[in-house]
């Protein structure tokens, strides 16, 4: 109750000066107030207390980093310290900047070196050069140009204009500087300069809140950077350095509290004082590699990046400088870009699952990674019929997987699904074989189903057999999965009873909840629980089974054969009606994905046999014709079961 | 209305840039791995709306990490698998270790019976690492009040943390 009270008066003495405090706190009991001055004082000294005493740390830089040999500290900040150096190899002057390491958690390294990719492909008259940076011994640092003079304390109107032009050419690159302020423009011999450019975006949000107020925007410390923060700051230094600066509105509305009234970026400032951005000065070739990294960098790290609205700009500018690009390091550069490209486009196409590894992979990419992320996609559009689609992947896959490892037997596992699709059950068991023997474990689960759609049942169960027993007891989806096989093998094989007991066994493996599960794994269980159990005359658990697997499967490969499954077990309980919806959704979603016409004609013959239940002729003799067709098309046998099963539908049809 | 599923697949980037702010990777819990947790948490459901499920979601993401600095805890030794990096205004730029993250939970779990608002801020702030706009957009409430709101939840875990 006290801690009620407390945090009430603590929210009420917020509003109110110190000085009125104990008058206030005057006959509150005494563990409401001692709680409530206990949450002023935390409130008075905020949280920043570990943070400073880390800033005020020493550092001891070493002499040299890289090829830069350290000189006179020039400047201390909240940041990091700044040195002068020289350049050994060209004996020329720089500046060096020591990150402090704290500043930067693992995100913020990635960060920091994409910003130094972004920063080395900027090249503006105002704007020092970046000219080398690295990590070492936990050090972080940025070598740059060394440019003469002072921060300035007045500046005349074309000098400011050159600053927002620099402003406004780095804004149109997605770069942000949001630390502006006069101690980080230098005016000299040489002209104006920016300087610490991107060093603030890079290390984030908790180096502004130690950056500079009264030049900061407000929001900057609670928002995601944005160029209206920069505007902001460049309203700000407007109005104090230019003469009469603060009675000009265009200044004045850049220097809006509200974000939403100031110019969008830097360029839309420029414009309303009547400046123009200058053209582009043209980068030299080697830039566009060093773009290229920036790219591939912002795209691994798409989600943590704030710049993203920078990405597009950085887009088209790559498109127009590759044209022509000879240079091979780009066109290896640009091969990897183009697949992570690809895996980016292919990310928003895909459901669920398949986008968990391939979101991994494209974040933290080795060639292993990314060849399991194509072949997680390529398994899954070729599970859900999109051949063509996983064709692509598959060529991604085959160029990155190394010989004889595992992710190469599971590539030959698809060719091995492949062949048996296009009925060579003999050619499939053998790259199924070559598959099993480099380690990939489902292959023998789909050796084992080859072997029993060729009416081998007894090895496709020795198989399966032999791969339970390899298995390790934790090793829960792969047992699964060997049951699974196993139900199926004994369902074909028509011992109803026995596949069923297999199913189930592999259906309480399965944890509830547990996260590592694979939910299409226990949809699959349950799709041939449902098949197995209407052979057993159990139609009312069939479509409980199937209704289950069907809300598992929803998003997933198995969709379209689930609701085909769970359209089978209503209509043989008589649910006709109900059994025509799901049916016609399995239809649709194979008519989507073509690559599986077996499946389509399943779908489609059911569909026909419900109509029929429920005498809608017309509908029913659509339905029998494109069955018709497609036996057809997949050329089945002319004495195969499908085609039997149509033509005791034709019988029945008036 | 709407299924997890169909949030999900319409989120998912940004459930990710969530998780990855929760998450510092390098270690065995990615922000990957975070947002499949969380999706097997909500699975299943449906939501009248974006902020109803991004509310729920922010929970999850909280009995996520608290679980698994529960099971890392139990073994005694500081673990350094499970970096978890919460609000840095909460933890300076450490990572926090497992010890820290369920003093935070019953710390949130203690000022949720008594400013249960503040404490769903606290919560989405620090867990699903949510913005005061977002938050006041998803509690429909103006940023003020959850300025104010988390300004009284940051320094009740202060005193709690201290």
């Amino acid at each position: 109750m006290s801690n009620t009270q407390a945090l009430a008066l603590f929210s009420e003495l917020c509003t109110q000066p110190p000085g009125a405090w104990s008058a206030r706190l005057q006959g509150v009991p005494q563990a409401v107030a001692e709680l409530a001055l206990q949450l002023l004082e935390a409130d008075r000294t905020g949280l920043t207390q570990g943070f400073e005493a880390a800033v005020l740390q020493e550092l001891e830089p070493p002499e040299r980093l890289g090829d830069f040999e350290l000189g006179q500290e020039l400047a201390r900040g909240g940041m990091g310290q700044v040195y002068a150096a020289t350049q050994q190899s060209l004996g020329r002057p720089a500046v060096v900047k020591v990150l402090h390491p704290w500043l930067l958690n693992q995100r913020g390294r990635g960060l920091f070196r994409h910003e130094a990719r972004v920063l080395a492909g900027l090249c503006h008259p105002a704007i020092p050069k970046l000219l080398a940076s690295g990590q070492a011994g936990g050090l972080v640092w940025m070598a740059m140009q060394r440019v003469p003079g002072r921060p300035p304390t007045r500046l005349d109107r074309p000098a400011f204009l050159r600053i927002v032009e620099a402003l406004a050419y780095a804004h149109s690159r997605g770069v942000l500087h949001l630390d502006l302020k006069p101690g980080n423009l230098l005016v000299g011999p040489e002209g104006e300069f920016v300087v610490d450019f991107g060093l603030a975006a890079a290390v984030g949000s908790q180096v502004l809140r130690a950056g500079t107020e009264g030049w900061q925007a407000p929001e900057q410390q609670s928002q995601t950077p944005c160029p209206r923060m920069d505007v902001h700051a460049l309203g700000k230094l407007g109005m104090a350095l230019l003469a009469q600066g603060g009675e000009d509105p265009v200044l004045q509305r850049a220097a809006h509290l509200d974000p939403q009234e100031r110019y969008a970026d830097a360029g839309a400032l420029l414009e309303a004082l009547g400046g123009t951005l200058h053209p582009l000065p043209e980068l030299p070739p080697t830039s566009a590699a060093a773009l290229l990294e920036a790219q591939i960098t912002a795209l691994e790290e798409m989600d943590a990046v704030p710049q993203r609205a920078g990405l597009a700009a950085l887009d088209a500018e790559l498109g127009e400088r590759l044209n022509g690009s000879t240079l091979p390091e780009e066109s290896a550069l640009r091969g990897r870009l183009m697949a992570l490209r690809e895996i980016q486009g292919a990310a928003r196409r895909m459901e669920v699952q398949s986008r968990h590894a391939l979101s991994a992979a494209t974040h933290a990419p080795s060639p292993q990674q990314e060849a399991l992320a194509h072949l997680v996609q390529a398994e899954f559009l070729t599970q859900r019929g999109d051949t063509e689609d996983s064709v692509f992947h598959r060529v991604a896959a085959e160029r990155l997987a190394a010989e004889g490892s595992v992710e190469a037997g599971r590539l030959l596992g698809l060719e091995g699904l492949d062949l048996m699709q296009h009925g060579d059950s003999v050619g499939a068991a053998s790259k199924l074989q070559q598959a099993a023997s480099l380690g990939y474990w489902r292959a023998s689960v789909l050796l084992a189903q080859t072997l029993a759609f060729q009416k081998r049942i007894d090895e496709a169960l020795e198989v399966l057999h032999a791969h339970l027993q390899g298995l390790p007891p934790n090793q829960h989806a792969a047992q699964a999965v060997g049951l699974l096989s196993i139900g199926q093998t004994l369902h074909w094989a028509r011992d109803y009873p026995a596949a069923l007991e297999s199913l189930e066994a592999g259906l309480r493996l399965r944890v509830p909840g547990a996260p590592a599960e694979d939910p299409q794994e226990e949809a699959l269980l349950r799709r041939w629980q449902a098949s197995t159990l209407l052979r057993l005359s159990r139609e009312d658990e069939a479509v409980e089974a199937a209704t289950r697997g069907l809300s598992l499967a929803r998003g997933g490969p198995h969709e379209a054969s689930l609701s085909r499954q769970l359209g089978a077990a209503l209509g043989k309980a008589g649910r006709w009606e109900e059994a025509v919806a799901v049916i016609e959704d399995a239809v649709a979603y194979r008519r989507a994905h073509p690559g599986r016409p077996w499946m389509l004609l399943e779908a489609v013959r059911t569909l026909a046999e419900a109509h029929i239940e429920l005498g809608r002729f017309p509908e029913a003799r659509a339905a029998l014709d494109e069955a018709w067709a497609l036996c057809d098309a997949v050329q089945a046998p002319p004495e195969d079961n499908t085609r039997r099963f149509l033509r005791g539908l034709e019988e029945r049809l008036p | 209305m709407g299924s997890t599923e169909d949030y999900y697949e319409r989120l998912y980037q940004e459930l990710r840039g969530l998780a990855q702010k929760r998450v510092m990777a390098g270690g065995n819990l990615e922000p990957t791995e975070l947002v499949a947790e969380v999706y097997v948490k909500l699975q299943g459901r449906a939501w009248a709306d974006t902020e109803h499920f991004w509310a729920t979601a922010a929970k999850a993401m909280r009995q996520v990490l608290v679980d698994r600095a529960r099971y890392r805890a139990r073994d005694k030794r500081p673990d350094p698998a499970l970096q978890v990096t919460l609000n840095p205004e909460l933890h300076g730029a450490e990572p926090a270790g497992p010890n820290a993250l369920l003093e935070i939970d019953q710390a949130l779990s203690e000022l949720e019976a008594s400013m249960p608002r503040a404490a769903q801020v606290a919560e989405m702030r620090v867990f699903a690492g949510m913005t005061h706009e977002e938050i006041a957009r998803v509690l429909g409430v103006s940023d003020r009040t959850v300025k104010t709101d988390w300004r009284a939840a940051r320094a009740f875990l202060k005193v709690r943390l201290q």
